[in-house]
């Protein structure tokens, strides 16, 4: 394999898509070792930084843990065999309609998601959806996202701390904020977090935002003028929802930007939604911002949000096979293995090793390792870029598809070239319910804040600098409410689905300013996901978001 | 390629949003080790503090080693073949930016990415920052005031003193 010098290429984590040069290293310099494969280099165009992930992307490239041949049942197997096992096994379950379901990342290109949607048809199901949970109620709005319009804006609220999850949004953000006297940077979330410093914060009660936007657009309505904060439980004060509604009539440029992970907001699809009315109903922009690298192009060819219906036929025994591409069942969707005996046929492909898999596992690439075209946030359709040659082994989501495709039917299919324009999303409806959590049992709520990194098995997770010396997962929790309840260094988080131990962070190392009676995950660990429920598009909220929970000794 | 005297990396800390991005930075360009320090004041603020690279510089008096030398062109450049792991630099230094590496029991300190100097580029951590909060800067009589005012601001935990 001859590498090129020069490598200009998309970043492969998130939605940012910044711009990345990847050169060989030089061996002869006091910095790149011959162990390094690539240096990376920020593109002079793009004056946006990189963030944590994207730094450890050559890291992730030449990672031992990547995984580079095909696995199946835990044992190693050869790929032609397991394209043609796994393909006579498709062309039998797949005689009826809707047996087989397939679940889409959202780092793959148009491409990919155009083979995708073709696979569907060839093995007659409907079935497909797009596993980013916290990205698909994205989906539905319209994105009025831009760069450079957000650093002009006199006004920008932000829902969710979007220094934490796309931490190259701060620049533009702050250059709004610092541009003129006067303009303003305004926080929600359920936590304090890294946007805290610099903007006018209103925290509520983890489960309530959807809740208290609900009062806030029936303010700005004119509706409920009467209403007492204090009564409802959601934990800001009266004066707080009129300075919003203030800041957000009085702007002229304003921005509402929302940003979700996975385990943060209750409720995420209606805090969309209102959110949307609220941009329209005071003349702002709104701008969503979702945690893959394209899950906005991918959703929008796949045309389809079928992950309820999918979740629904998987726990009551009406699928026989099920495949996910680039992401591990088992993680995506916790509590899979419960359920795992329901299949007749599993397949996943992913990017780093995992030990007993259940079925087929496929060693898939990087994004920066192929070639194809995806949606910007600003919804335009732009080339992913040179591809570095993958690890060997591995191969495409696309190809693997397309080799599936020709094992069945015979025929090959491509997808087109040049990019595909996606179509538009679908409307979804609201749903105003604030969820209940705390209990007598549960007097704890257990939330996600931001990662700084977590991809697929947890492994990476661990071998991050400043994790490396946690070795497993850690936890914030209130200064003053630790020191009331007396806990030592460590403690069991039990919810009604899991229990983990943790290390207690010290605050010192948080930026999060944590209310009381919130337990705070700044990390993904395989175990912690067991902690939330697998339930997902229940009652029109996508969860998993926040969990009750108890603490023990 | 760039004078160390004659430049000089600037923290803004009202822009910086601690996301450790330069950390991760130096980390992956120094063969897994990270080479900054950071400054912690409880829950407010958590920021990268850099190297210095001062004119009479304690931590190269302090080294029995001559591990630490000041370069011509101004760098102060930790040679980690020759260090002992005595920590007398850590002591010495009067802005704690120098660490132990407690794997290798050497200690590291911000060498501004010489070989990137040398081709003409900024230092990692400056080119990778997402918030424009870090800024490899010429010192001239504004930037001065500019520096005194950012390093009249910061003040490091010493490391175990």
């Amino acid at each position: 394999m001859s590498l090129a010098e020069e490598y200009r290429t998309k970043c492969p984590f998130c939605s940012m898509q910044d711009d990345l040069i990847l050169r060989r290293g030089n061996p002869n310099s006091a910095l790149f070792g011959k162990d390094n494969l690539f240096g990376l280099y920020v593109d002079e165009r793009n004056d946006r930084g990189l963030c944590p992930r994207g730094n450890f992307t050559t890291e992730l490239l030449t990672s031992p843990y990547r995984l580079r041949n095909v696995m199946v049942n835990g044992k190693p197997y050869g790929m032609d065999d397991a394209i043609k096992e796994c393909s006579s096994i498709l062309k039998e379950i797949s005689k009826g309609k809707n047996e087989v379901a397939i679940l889409m990342g959202g780092n793959h290109s148009l491409e990919e998601a155009y083979l995708a949607r073709e696979f569907c048809n060839q093995l007659n199901t409907e079935l497909i959806g797009i596993f980013p949970f916290e990205d698909e109620a994205l989906l539905s709005v319209k994105n009025d996202f831009s760069f450079d319009e957000i650093s002009s804006s006199d006004l920008v609220f932000t829902i969710g701390d979007i220094f934490s999850h796309s931490p190259t949004m701060a620049k533009p953000i702050i250059n709004a904020r610092n541009k003129k006297r006067g303009n303003r940077l305004l926080y929600l979330d359920i936590v304090g977090g890294r946007v805290s410093p610099f903007a006018s914060n209103y925290i509520v009660r983890p489960g309530y935002t959807a809740y208290f936007l609900s009062i806030l657009l029936d303010f700005i309505k004119g509706k409920k003028k009467n209403i007492v904060l204090e009564k409802t439980g959601i934990g800001l004060s009266s004066p707080s929802i009129k300075e919003i509604e203030t800041a957000l009539k009085e702007s002229n440029n304003g921005w509402i930007i929302f940003s979700n992970i996975y385990g943060h907001f209750a409720n995420s699809l209606t805090i969309v939604g209102l959110l949307g009315e609220i941009a329209r109903r005071t003349d702002n922009h709104f701008a969503v911002v979702p945690v893959a690298q394209n899950s906005l192009g991918v959703g929008r060819v796949i045309g389809k949000f079928g992950n309820e219906d999918i979740m629904n036929r998987l726990m009551n025994k009406k699928l026989k096979g099920m495949m996910s591409f680039g992401g591990l069942l088992p993680e995506l969707l916790t509590g899979f293995n419960n359920y795992v005996d329901n299949l007749s046929f599993v397949l996943s492909t992913t990017i780093l090793k995992y030990e007993d898999f259940p079925g087929y596992l496929f060693p898939t690439t990087l994004s920066i390792e192929k070639e194809g075209s995806i949606v910007s946030l600003e919804e335009e359709v732009v080339s992913l870029g040179d591809a570095v040659p993958p690890v060997p082994g591995a191969v495409s989501d696309g190809v693997l598809i397309s080799n599936l495709m020709m094992e069945i039917s015979g025929k090959e299919i491509k997808a087109p070239v040049g990019g595909l324009m996606p179509v538009d999303g679908k409307s979804r409806g609201l749903h105003y319910a604030p969820q209940a959590f705390e209990d007598e049992e549960f007097p704890f709520t257990l939330v996600g804040i931001g990662l700084p990194y977590h991809h697929s098995n947890g492994e990476i997770s661990r071998r991050m600098a400043w994790n490396i010396e946690k070795g497993g997962p850690y936890l914030f929790l209130n200064p003053s409410q630790k020191k009331k309840l007396g806990l030592g260094r460590t403690v069991t988080v039990v919810t009604p689905y899991s229990s983990c131990e943790f290390e207690i962070g010290s605050p010192s190392e948080s930026p999060y300013n944590i209310p009381e009676g919130v337990l705070a995950l700044p990390t993904h660990y395989p175990e912690t996901r067991e902690l939330f429920p697998i339930g997902v598009d229940n009652d029109g909220m996508l969860s998993p978001g926040a969990v009750k929970a108890r603490l023990e000794q | 390629m760039i004078d160390a005297r004659e430049t000089r990396i600037v923290l803004d800390i009202d822009r910086c949003i601690s996301c450790h991005a330069c950390d991760v930075a130096c980390y992956e360009s120094h063969s897994n080790k990270c080479n900054l320090t950071r400054a912690k004041f409880d829950i407010i603020a958590d920021l990268p503090l850099h190297c210095k690279h001062c004119t009479e510089p304690s931590c190269v008096e302090a080294c029995p080693a001559e591990a630490l030398l000041r370069r011509e062109d101004g760098l102060v450049y930790h040679n980690s073949f020759r260090c002992i792991g005595c920590l007398s630099c850590t002591y010495a230094c009067p802005f704690g930016v120098l660490k132990a590496v407690r794997v290798r029991h050497i200690v590291s300190k911000c060498d501004l990415c010489f070989d990137r100097l040398d081709e003409g580029r900024e230092p990692r951590c400056v080119e990778t920052c997402t918030s424009g909060a870090l800024s490899y800067i010429p010192i001239t009589d504004e930037d001065e005031r500019e520096r005194d005012r950012v390093d009249g601001r910061i003040k490091a935990k010493p490391w175990r003193r």
